[in-house]
This record gives structure tokens, C-alpha cells and sequence, in this order.
């Protein structure tokens, strides 16, 4: 039913922030793949902008950082529970500060969805923040003027709702050593 | 033929020429354009023209550039040869069109057609001469699609050339001949010396005509396959072909919207 993740583990992570990228493609495979060779080799830059290819379609990246106080996490999950009332523990294997996203044949622009999704960080942290003990109290009586008590997720296309998915949805392809 | 700058970067689309002399940029010319490595699941696609002064078109006829199906290899690389030791009456120039190049055009979301990349390409080249100055009055060239529309597009970008676009004008005109001789020449010599960039190294480095049925292509296509990522940049990924091979054998892959 839990779902934990043993931080412990975060001081035996290496950094892979150079070879982190999300794609525009859901790909049914947990395991080894020649990144470097098949991948990293199609890239391009030029002009400022990153192309690559992947299986012949032609993708753009863009660089982003994780934001500001967070850490992007690889989690693994050694032992898959075999029925959903079980625990799930994950454990961080590698740290990234930054990633590449790539979009389908499409350049790179604040609308997309990732970038939403990490703006959407800063503004959950200004929604979340706990108010005084001043404003509390008076919540009672202005809660017909629209005082922020809850915020309201944005409803999000796409395999993530909150920034604690989003870490998880990083961690099926361990990216393998150069 | 030489491919060192096609050779320092095979993902990206490759110009080659040879020296202009001041005879072409001068004189009324005609130009012959032809392909190569249409066909093919693996390797570029390149496309030739050759253009000399319309005054010579006996002395042209008579040199022999005759492309034909039954030359091997090393005839045409002679053929090459005498050809680029002609320039005091002709030009050529073959621009290499890299298979990432074709994959990504044909698997892109504006779909680009293998019709209109080849249509576009030979425009480019024609255009790439007039800006070398050459004096380029006619142009002959073999029909890709519809030679009616074709015809069309092109008196459209060469409103004051003669256009020809005709079926199997690489027999009826000597200079279509030459244009396939340089085209065929270049994706020989890209595919015989290709390396691979995802560092694969075969048993066998004989890939066969490259044509989806040929015996030597389809064990290529076998050896060189990868669940993940399907094939090296050598291979077309918009062909059925490898198409096919992937959706049987790869790992499934969704692509978002």
C-alpha cells in the first residue's frame, strides 16, 4: 500500500545529469540499450539548437535544469510486489541536476509539457505555502472571498500529475556507462 | 571522386563539384539530370547533373559517357574518370543525400514524399549551377511522378530554360547519361566506404545492392538490427522493409502526440 523510498541510498548515486533524457515516446523496454552508440551519435548542434534521431524520426532537445533546491532522482525497484495491497520500495540509484527533453519533430517551447510541469513547482510551492496563524483565523469569515486553502492541480495531459511521478517516470532506463 | 568532406560528417546532405570553366559560364549549355540509390532500403540517395556548351553536342555524344545497366563498377568508375578529365567542356555536380536525411524527411510531421525530395533536389542543383554562372539554356531530365507536373514545377522555378522531362532520357540524351555515371559513381564510393557512426562492426561488409530483395541486404538488415533503436543511420527507416522488421522484432515504442 506504502510507497517508500529509502534515502539512505542517495549517497551511494553518481550523477548522470550528461546522459538523462526524457523522450517523446513510450518505450516498453526496462534494461541495457546502446544510448551512446545509437543515440548520442545523431546528435546535432546547430545554431543554438540540439537535433538527434531516434529510429529515424527526427527529434529536438533542450536542456533543462532540475529546479532550484530539488534533485532529480533514478529510482529502481529491485523487488516488484506481486499483489498492489503490498509495499513498494524504490531505491535512488543515480542523481541529475539536469536532463535533456526531447519533443517529436517539434522545436522546443515553453508551452511544452515539461516545461509546464516545472513551472508548475515554483507555483505549487507559492500555493502550499502555510499560512499565518493571523490569516487562519480569519480564513473562516473571508473563505467567501476566495482565500487559497487548497490549490487545485492543473489538469495535465501527459504521464504525470505532481513532481513526486515525475521523479518515479525518470527511473525505468538506467542510462549505461560510456 | 573524391568524398573526404561526405566522409568527415555522413548525417549531414553532401555538394560535390567539379571546377567550372569560363567556356560554361559563357556559352549557351545544356544539363543533364539524373539519380542514384533511389531504390535502396540502405545508404544515400544522390542526385547528378552534367551540363557542357550546346555547340559541342556531337563532339559530347561522341565521348562515350554511356551509362548503362550492365557496366560494372570499375567500367563506370573509368567512365568517371575520362569524364573528369574533360572540363574544358563540361561541369558536373552530385549532391549526396544522406539516408538520415531521407528517414527523417519522409517520417517527419509535414510527411515530405521521396517525389518531392527528389523533385526539390534536382531544382537545388540546377539553381546551384546557375549560381556558379553557368550559361544553362536547356535541361533534361528522366520523370519522377507525373511528367506532366513535373515539367510544370520545374518551368516554373526556369521560366527562360528549355525544360525536357522524358522517360528513359538517360538513353536519349548523352548529358542524362553523364549526370547518372557521376550519381552512381558517388553512391557507390558513400556505400562501399561508409562507417558506421553507432561503431557496429560486421563479419560480412558486403551489403549487396542495398535493395530490400537481395540476399546480401536482407542478412544485413538481420546482423546490423537492434530491439531498442532498430538500425544504424544506414538504414532507411521510412521503407517498409525496415519498417516491418522493426514492428516483428523491436521493442514496442508509442510515440506521444
Amino acid at each position: 500500500m506504502a510507497t517508500s523510498i529509502d534515502s539512505t541510498a542517495l549517497d551511494h548515486t553518481s550523477n548522470v545529469s550528461d546522459s538523462c533524457h526524457f523522450m517523446p515516446c513510450k518505450i516498453h523496454f526496462d534494461g541495457e540499450a546502446k544510448i551512446s552508440d545509437f543515440f548520442c551519435s545523431s546528435f546535432k548542434h546547430e545554431d543554438g539548437s540540439l537535433t538527434g534521431k531516434f529510429r529515424g524520426r527526427p527529434l529536438n532537445g533542450k536542456e533543462l535544469n532540475v529546479p532550484e533546491g530539488y534533485t532529480g532522482v533514478v529510482l529502481t525497484e529491485p523487488h516488484k510486489r506481486s499483489t498492489e495491497e503490498e509495499d513498494r520500495l524504490l531505491i535512488p540509484s543515480h542523481t541529475f541536476d539536469k536532463f535533456t527533453y526531447w519533443n517529436l519533430d517539434k522545436e522546443p517551447s515553453p508551452d511544452d509539457l515539461i516545461e509546464r510541469a516545472l513551472q508548475w513547482v515554483d507555483l505549487s510551492a507559492v500555493l502550499h505555502r502555510p499560512l499565518s496563524t493571523e490569516q487562519s483565523q480569519d480564513s473562516q469569515e473571508m473563505s467567501g472571498q476566495g482565500v487559497v486553502g487548497r490549490a487545485r492541480t492543473t489538469k495535465q495531459k501527459g504521464p504525470y500529475r505532481s513532481w513526486g511521478i515525475f521523479a518515479i517516470h525518470c527511473a525505468t532506463n538506467v542510462p549505461q556507462s560510456q | 571522386m573524391d568524398q573526404t568532406v561526405f566522409e568527415a560528417d555522413r548525417r549531414t546532405n553532401c555538394l560535390l563539384e567539379s571546377p567550372i570553366c569560363d567556356r560554361l559560364k559563357k556559352e549557351p549549355c545544356w544539363l543533364g539530370i539524373d539519380e542514384a540509390g533511389r531504390g535502396p532500403v540502405l545508404g544515400p540517395m544522390v542526385y547528378g547533373i552534367c551540363f557542357s556548351p550546346v555547340a559541342d553536342k556531337e563532339e559530347f555524344g561522341k565521348k562515350g559517357f554511356a551509362d548503362s545497366k550492365t557496366l560494372t563498377e570499375e567500367q563506370r568508375d573509368t567512365i568517371f574518370a575520362d569524364i573528369n578529365s574533360s572540363l574544358d567542356i563540361l561541369g558536373w555536380m552530385v549532391e549526396i543525400l544522406t539516408p538520415t536525411y531521407i528517414s527523417s524527411s519522409m517520417l517527419r510531421r509535414d510527411k515530405y514524399n521521396l517525389n518531392a525530395l527528389s523533385h526539390d533536389c534536382a531544382i537545388r542543383l540546377v539553381k546551384t549551377a546557375l549560381d556558379r554562372g553557368v550559361n544553362v539554356t536547356e535541361v533534361y531530365v528522366d520523370t519522377v511522378g507525373d511528367p506532366v507536373k513535373y515539367q510544370a514545377k520545374l518551368k516554373e522555378y526556369f521560366p527562360t530554360i528549355d525544360i525536357t522531362v522524358a522517360k528513359k532520357a538517360d538513353a536519349l540524351y548523352a548529358v542524362v547519361s553523364a549526370a547518372s555515371i557521376c550519381a552512381k559513381v558517388a553512391r557507390d564510393k558513400a556505400v562501399k566506404n561508409w562507417v558506421f557512426q553507432e561503431n557496429i562492426h560486421l563479419d560480412e561488409p558486403d551489403y549487396g545492392s542495398g535493395y530490400p530483395g537481395d540476399p546480401k541486404t536482407k542478412q544485413f538488415l538481420q546482423a546490423s538490427f537492434d530491439k531498442v533503436f532498430g538500425f544504424p543511420s544506414f538504414v532507411r527507416f521510412s521503407w517498409s522493409t525496415a519498417a516491418i522488421i522493426i514492428e516483428k522484432d523491436g521493442v514496442s515504442v508509442e510515440w506521444f502526440a
